[in-house]
């Protein structure tokens, strides 16, 4: 990821790839965004909170191909 | 559950319970691998729930609603066959696709390969048992099935898929489905009802094959596969945007309002059919559409935000992958 600040594209990937993430962010956003390589300062921390984490969820559960039985 | 699920869910047990003691009368372990496999491609591992599931084609149901269209008393016997044939043909067709999509382990798949085999067999008995070789069915038949297998096998060649592609070779993989529509049509001696019947399949596969491109657009990208929604982000995305960005600009809207547009239509054509079944499924194929839409619409949005506090917020010291990495 390199020092640049990460990319709504990857931030997708994340999405789609690594779930679990955006739990942590949600449980406990101190410890998930500073393990991320981000400084947590208050108003990060703040604005974490605000975010609709369970519209974010419904995005990884309807692109989820495990749940595609088509064929 | 309806009760129409109910019968239904007891018939495809039936089915995967035959798969299981057919190939287990010769080979008990052959049997195990087959029904874990089943299991394996089923969402919560029950067979039945993957043919009832809201993103499967409606390989199952068509043939009731061509039945419930003709107000004619069910051949209970020609149904079972229907549902048995249809639950191999979809497994033989699945397990083919599996193998040349490469999109999940394949060490079981190549291993139960030679099973495709006895899966196709008994798709075709099913037929074999209420048609006579000299049929007109039989033509149909041969038609749809080899239109089925080479768009699949051409689909899986193609590098980029235009609007053209799309129509004439990816969304006819959904042929196959046809043939139990055709085939209800012609046993009860309906032959003249089966091409308008047959187009709402062409109609419901384009469809539902976009409904595909769009939701997997990420495993398609990822596996290298061409598909006409990536296809499309690729020529309609600006040239500093990457494919997330155009889907969250414009991608995820232009993909879903076409679905509806081809929804739309395929409601209008479907209304001469005269089945008020098929006509609540098409509603509620369109109405769980717009909640992906709005799910997709409304989650990139979040992250959208989620991206620009990361944007504002500074970069620690610590080097990325001390801990848990975001991507």
């Amino acid at each position: 990821m390199g020092s640049n600040p990460i990319t709504f594209g990857e931030l997708v990937n994340a999405c789609l790839n690594n779930p679990g993430f955006f739990h942590a962010l949600q449980d406990n956003p101190a410890q998930a965004i500073t393990e991320a390589g981000y400084e947590a300062t208050p108003l990060v921390i703040e604005s974490l909170k605000h975010l609709d984490y369970n519209a974010i969820r419904k995005v990884f559960h309807a692109c989820d191909p495990t749940s595609a039985p088509m064929c | 559950m309806s009760m129409s699920e109910c019968i239904l869910t007891s018939q495809i047990d039936a089915v995967v319970d035959r798969i299981g003691a057919d190939l287990g009368a010769s080979s008990p372990f052959l049997a195990h691998e087959v029904l874990h496999w089943i299991r394996q491609i089923s969402p919560g591992g029950e067979p039945a729930a993957h043919f009832l599931s809201v993103r499967m084609f409606p390989i199952l149901r068509l043939p009731e609603y061509v039945v419930q269209s003709l107000a004619v008393a069910p051949d209970d016997g020609f149904h079972r066959s229907l549902i048995s044939s249809t639950v191999h043909g979809y497994y033989y067709i699945r397990l083919i696709d599996d193998l040349v999509d490469g999109d999940r382990d394949l060490e079981l798949e190549r291993k139960i390969l030679p099973v495709a085999g006895y899966f196709l067999s008994e798709f075709q008995f099913g037929y074999q048992k209420h048609f006579s070789a000299e049929h007109e069915f039989w033509q149909v038949f041969r038609r749809l099935w080899t239109a089925s297998t080479v768009s699949s096998a051409e689909d899986a060649m193609q590098r980029s898929v235009g609007f053209a592609e799309f129509e004439r070779v990816s969304s006819r993989k959904f042929s196959a489905a046809g043939i139990p529509v055709a085939a209800t049509c012609h046993h009860y001696g309906r032959a003249d009802l089966a091409p308008a019947w047959l187009d709402l399949v062409d109609g419901l596969g384009r469809w539902s094959q976009m409904v595909d491109d769009i939701l997997d657009w990420h495993q398609d990208r990822g596996l290298g596969r061409a598909t006409y929604f990536l296809t499309e982000g690729e020529r309609q995305r600006r040239r500093e945007e990457s494919l997330e960005e155009w889907i969250l600009r414009e991608g995820c809207d232009w993909g879903f309002d076409l679905l509806n547009e081809w929804m739309n239509r395929l409601q209008e054509s479907s209304a001469q059919l005269g089945n008020p079944g098929l006509m609540e499924y098409l509603a509620g194929r369109k109405a769980w559409a717009a909640e992906q839409h709005s799910t997709l619409r409304n989650g990139l949005a979040e992250l959208a935000r989620l991206a620009g506090i990361l944007g504002q917020a500074t970069r620690a010291n610590t080097p990325c992958g001390a801990g848990t990495t975001i991507t």
